[in-house]
């Protein structure tokens, strides 16, 4: 027994510098997962968590440690950006054109196109595509077809847009007069108003720095003057 | 082609030309005219109605058909380059 006792007196010795580095070790453990030191700097999160918000596809990595909460986004601006047209062929570009596939055709003044104003209803196209209609058949007329196709493409274009705008200005003011004489439809009145308007854009757009063949000018202007006396087609 | 003037002096032209063809007719003349021209007018209608009702498309449709139209045709006359025309029409494009 007292043998016994010496060894493990002798022992407690031995194990004593053991025993302190565990309960230093233990000390050390339990202070570290106090609540009372916590130093994150996120909080906890509380029994009742709710589920992280839902991370769209491609927005990015989420914040380390809570997958999918992420910064709010900006709030996008209500002014839309408004692309110029691409000179670009578009996706459906080698398509035959519906246009052309289902038989549409554009007014055209010696195979000029001729535009109609952009928020047009039928209505409103009719006076463009009559002046269009009788402008090219008195172009016909007087210009000869060599000539036609001897002439560069800028003035043409120039001459079918200055006499479209000649037929429209023409109609307005015949309007204008008419309306000094008691004889006065709005809507008429209207729907010319917004072809010549068209028509004077087109032109300016067409002729800038393109001279102008007067006498040829007046020849078609002569024929097309004949024409409207001639009679309903 | 004969002498070729300026935009300018060609517009001063073109108005002082109209002006003198409305003073040269009557008021009845006038009017005269602008019944023709509404005559017509209808006539052009009914026709495109008829052929909206004929390929069973609604006004709407046969509107951007113009549009498409136009700007199918402008595209044909021009290149790429919508500020460079070409300098001739091909004879072989027309109708």
């Amino acid at each position: 027994m007292t043998r016994g006792t010496s060894a493990h007196l002798a022992d407690g010795k031995d194990t004593l510098p053991t025993m302190r580095y565990l309960s230093l070790l233990l000390l050390f453990a339990s202070g570290c997962s106090s609540p009372s030191h916590h130093s994150y700097s996120q909080a906890a999160p509380g029994p009742g968590f709710p589920a992280p918000p839902m991370t769209p596809v491609g927005r990015g990595a989420p914040v380390v440690g809570q997958p999918g909460h992420q910064a709010p986004e900006y709030p996008r601006s209500p002014h839309r950006r408004v692309l110029p047209p691409a000179n670009e062929p578009g996706l459906w570009a080698a398509d035959v054109p519906r246009a052309a596939r289902a038989g549409g055709y554009s007014p055209t003044v010696l195979d000029i196109p001729i535009p109609l104003a952009s928020d047009a209803s039928l209505e409103d196209m009719l006076p463009t595509t009559e002046c269009a209609a009788g402008m090219d058949r008195a172009a016909r007329r007087v210009v000869a077809k060599d000539a036609l196709s001897r002439m560069a493409l800028t003035v043409r274009q120039c001459l079918a847009a200055r006499l479209v705008h000649r037929c429209t200005s023409s109609f307005m003011q015949s309007l204008e007069a008419g309306r000094m004489d008691g004889h006065y439809d709005a809507e008429v009145f209207r729907r010319w108003r917004a072809a010549n308007a068209t028509a004077e854009a087109f032109k300016s757009a067409s002729c800038e720095g393109v001279p102008v063949d007067p006498a040829l000018e007046k020849s078609i202007i002569h024929a097309w003057q004949a024409d409207l006396w001639r009679g309903d087609e | 082609m004969s002498e070729l003037v300026s935009q300018a002096a060609a517009d001063a032209e073109q108005e002082r030309s109209i002006r003198e063809w409305l003073d040269g007719m009557t008021p009845d003349q006038r009017r005269a005219l602008i019944d023709a021209s509404n005559r017509r007018l209808a006539q052009l209608k009914a026709k495109i109605l008829a052929e909206i009702h004929a390929e069973g498309i609604t006004e709407q449709e046969w509107i951007a058909r113009q549009h498409a139209a136009y700007a199918v045709a402008q595209a044909g006359l021009k290149g790429p380059d919508n500020n460079a025309p070409q300098a001739s029409i091909d004879e072989s494009s027309k109708e």
